[in-house]
């Protein structure tokens, strides 16, 4: 059985598509047939965050809609070897997607793959009712910030009465709590709400803390997920986060500031 | 508190516990109004058949709301009788 793992927020711009991307090559590089689907139709980004927009032919809403073959819209990703990408259409027809075609595309995918990673849009309207429907476990994607928190709860709320496992009174959706663009030293200084703060309010189980960093730009510019990039610290905290997902038991990173240089204090203090 | 010493406070009262505050506060009204949403129709149902019991009344001459007012909350059953009951 494929699991489908929606990658969720409510909020925009919170770094849904920077996580799919690493979430879902992580999972592949420890060996899992993983592919990952865009689902913000109309607003195409993950195959740029991949690295593949060139290769682009067909997308979702084609197969759906019957012109094309999920095997001729499927991306191979030329990096991670078991993973591919389906990317969304740029299509203005919002309603271009239906429940009755999704779930036939993922009952095709899951004879092929382990993992089927769905990288919600913004928003609690059709598309992104469309990308939570069958998930069996949700990625929450916030940031500390007021809004990301309370449009994250929100999300939780749809997530327990309008999928499919709430629908169908099945086990509900495993939810976990993706906390990123942390930013330690606000924290430290008392104006970012910290870990203990979202988890306490939104009262799920924290799967990875991934700090702000200038690295994932670097690496959205490339086309190359910030998870092949091992040396930096968000690469590091999605390296956690898919060992944590696959039941590895390892102790948060990225919550402390970064410890100061001894002249990086004599400036601070003179500051 | 002015508008400098506002922007100045630091960790005890930094803006932060603020944030945690209001949150707590606005997360906990929405979820139950969420919870109130998911409820109503089914209660509307039931006091329904317990009415239909005495009188004969209509679906559409019962309305129930809910509100949420700070920590408390009333419930507002309104239920249109006919004329020669
Ligand atoms: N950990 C991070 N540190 C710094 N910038 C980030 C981080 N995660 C995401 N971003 C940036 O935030 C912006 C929005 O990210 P994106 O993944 O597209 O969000 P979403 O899909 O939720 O709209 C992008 O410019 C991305 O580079
Ligand atoms: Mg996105």
């Amino acid at each position: 059985m494929a699991r489908i793992i929606v990658v969720t927020s409510g909020k925009g711009g919170v770094g849904k598509t920077t996580t799919s991307a690493s979430f879902a090559t992580g999972l592949a590089m420890k060996g899992h047939r993983t592919v990952v689907i865009d689902f913000d139709v109309g607003l195409r980004n993950l195959d740029l965050i991949m690295g593949c927009e060139r290769r682009v032919v067909y997308d979702l809403v084609n197969v759906i809609n019957g012109e094309a073959a999920l095997h001729q819209a499927l991306i191979k990703d030329k990096h991670t070897e078991n993973l591919s990408v389906l990317p969304a259409s740029q299509t203005r027809d919002k309603e271009a997607l239906t429940l009755e075609g999704i779930e036939a595309v993922f009952d095709e995918l899951a004879k092929d793959f382990e993992y089927i990673i769905c990288d919600s849009p913004a928003g609690i309207e059709h598309g992104a009712l469309m990308a939570l429907y069958f998930a069996d476990e949700a990625i929450i994607t916030t940031n500390p910030e007021v809004s990301s928190v309370r449009d994250s709860d929100r999300i939780l709320g749809i997530l327990q009465s309008k999928s499919r496992r709430a629908e169908k009174k099945l086990d509900p959706v495993k939810e976990h709590l993706l906390l990123t663009r942390y930013n330690p030293t606000r924290v430290e200084m008392g104006d970012m709400l910290n870990v203990e703060d979202v988890q306490e309010i939104l009262a799920i189980p924290l799967l990875a803390v991934v700090p702000e960093s200038k690295d994932v730009l670097k690496a959205s510019n490339h086309g190359i997920p910030v998870i092949h990039q091992q040396t930096t610290d968000a690469g590091q905290a999605y390296n956690d986060m898919v060992a944590r997902f696959l039941g590895a038991e390892l102790p948060h990173r990225f919550i402390e500031p970064p410890k100061k240089g001894f002249f990086q204090k004599v400036f601070r203090s003179r500051a | 508190m002015s508008l400098l010493q506002f922007f100045k406070s630091s960790k005890s009262g930094g803006s932060a516990s603020v944030a945690k505050e209001r949150l707590q506060i606005l997360v906990a009204h929405e979820r139950l109004n969420r919870s109130g949403h998911d409820f109503l129709p089914a209660m509307k149902q039931d006091i329904l058949r317990v009415v239909e019991k005495y009188f004969q009344v209509a679906d559409n001459t019962i309305s129930v709301r809910l509100d949420t007012d700070g920590d408390c909350s009333t419930l507002e059953v309104n239920v249109q009788l006919p004329e020669n009951s």
